[in-house]
């Protein structure tokens, strides 16, 4: 691994830490993060970056009515794109309650896709 | 006889949290007065995740932050009205509220909570020269006719100003298959988080062009596209330096301003800066029992922040209505009302 630091900024929450990586070897060594949830972000950003996804799905086929929905957890950034095509493809039917699974196992990544609301 | 102990105008996070903080205080009788559909506010449009961190310890979206509160309010038996619209609170807390189900009534109260949230600032206040075209259209508006109606705002966009509202539609119009061409801002930097320009701008490659400012919008039915010029120090835009982009949207995000019609119809003294109610350490007016928390207090960054400043209100609030602190203004109000 190159021995250079990269300064990432956290985006768990609001805070943004500036956290500044570096490699000793095989471990990853941190500094800047104001708490240990910053570790698993950064850590993961530098292998496998993943986002959650947030998006709307038409209801009962009408382009006006929307329902707000999630990914239940993150994704892969690159698989996005991909997902916001297959999200768009499904047809969701009223009512719908908050929490109900719209997707499951989204393109294979273990993650569902989740209402955000009730219809 | 006063209607009602405590009426709070809005039924967003900030209304929703003094409401159920009042009635955990022993404070019975409370009104929750909201001029759209549903309670949750500015939060329904909000269909990205990030709120809740501090207050819930987990990432929730808009929505799912308002039902929490919703379904608090509803298990607390607090009575609430949607599309009731409050057209004027006196100082003496008379307050005028319309719906089509009830008319219009004459409500009077021990104790008022402003919590109508906040506006934007819209392309009238611009100094943007230029032709007037379909097509300009501020991040807020834009964010509610996309996620509540599905509205296609715009394919080429131009956001102008870098705060929160504008770098999440950013992200939002991306992920709707549309393009950003770039995200001007006037100052050196960006007063949104830093967690958001990463999501929302690096993540996408979308360009953030500092020290600029759009000043001529091109376009007869519709924006064809918009001149920036780069800026000087004091934000003055430097000739010479005009640079012309093509799109078909100029999407604003210039500024937040709180919702201040009704306090200053009730003579509630407004802070310069913030542009909301000037208030004491328990969030009170200048005019007796009447309370402000919220967006229509000042901008807040974060909802957690809101919910905690509306908790306060409603404590505030609650401990005026105990105390009877209400009765020295009744001879005043006697005397209007009659």
């Amino acid at each position: 691994m190159p021995n250079e630091t990269k300064t990432l900024i956290c985006i768990v929450c609001p805070k943004g830490c500036s956290v500044q990586a570096s490699y000793q070897g095989q471990e990853l060594i941190l500094e800047g993060n104001q708490c240990p949830k910053g570790i698993d972000y950064i850590t993961q950003e530098l292998t496998n970056p993943v986002r959650m996804l947030t998006t709307t799905v038409s209801l009962d086929g009408n382009q006006a009515q929307r329902l707000a929905v999630r990914t239940s957890g993150p994704i892969p950034k690159d698989y996005l794109f991909p997902a916001l095509e297959v999200i768009k493809s499904i047809t969701v039917r009223s009512p719908v309650r908050r929490d109900q699974v719209i997707i499951d196992n989204l393109l294979d990544s273990g993650v569902a896709v989740i209402a955000s609301c009730d219809s | 006889m006063f209607d009602y102990d405590l009426v709070i105008v809005g039924g967003g996070p900030a209304g929703l949290a003094g409401a159920c903080a009042a009635v955990e205080e022993g404070v019975k009788n409370i009104l929750v007065l909201e001029r759209n559909e549903r309670l949750g506010g500015i939060l329904n449009q909000c269909v990205h995740n990030g709120f809740g961190l501090h207050y819930f310890g987990k990432d929730l979206t808009g929505p799912e932050y308002a039902a929490e509160f919703i379904a608090r309010v509803q298990n607390l038996g607090i009575t609430c009205k949607t599309e009731t619209t409050v057209l004027d609170i006196t100082s003496t807390r008379l307050l005028t509220a319309l719906n089509s189900a009830d008319g219009l009534r004459r409500i009077s109260c021990k104790s008022i909570i402003l919590a109508m949230g906040c506006r934007e600032r819209a392309a009238g206040s611009l100094p943007i020269r230029g032709t007037r075209p379909a097509g300009v259209i501020t991040a807020g508006t834009a964010q509610k006719l996309m996620n509540q109606e599905g509205c296609h705002v715009g394919d080429k966009v131009v956001i102008l100003g870098s705060g929160d509202i504008g770098l999440i539609m950013a992200r939002r119009l991306v992920l709707e298959g549309k393009e950003v061409v770039a995200v001007v801002e006037q100052l050196p930097h960006s007063n949104g988080l830093p967690r958001n320009i990463v999501q929302c701008l690096n993540d996408f490659n979308i360009p953030l062009l500092f020290n600029h400012t759009v000043t001529e919008v091109h376009g007869k039915e519709r924006v064809e596209g918009v001149v920036i010029s780069r800026v000087a120090a004091d934000l003055q835009p430097l000739s010479g330096t005009e640079k012309h982009l093509a799109c078909d949207t100029l999407m604003l995000s210039v500024g937040l301003i709180p919702e201040n019609e009704l306090s200053k119809g009730a003579g509630i003294i407004l802070d310069k800066t913030t542009k909301g109610p000037l208030v004491d350490e328990n969030l009170q007016t200048n005019v007796e029992g009447v309370f402000a928390c919220g967006n229509a207090l000042h901008v807040h960054d974060l909802v957690d922040n809101v919910t905690k400043e509306g908790e306060r209100a409603g404590r505030s609030a609650a401990a005026y209505v105990k105390n009877n602190y209400f009765e020295e203004t009744r001879a005043e109000r006697d005397e209007q009302f009659a």
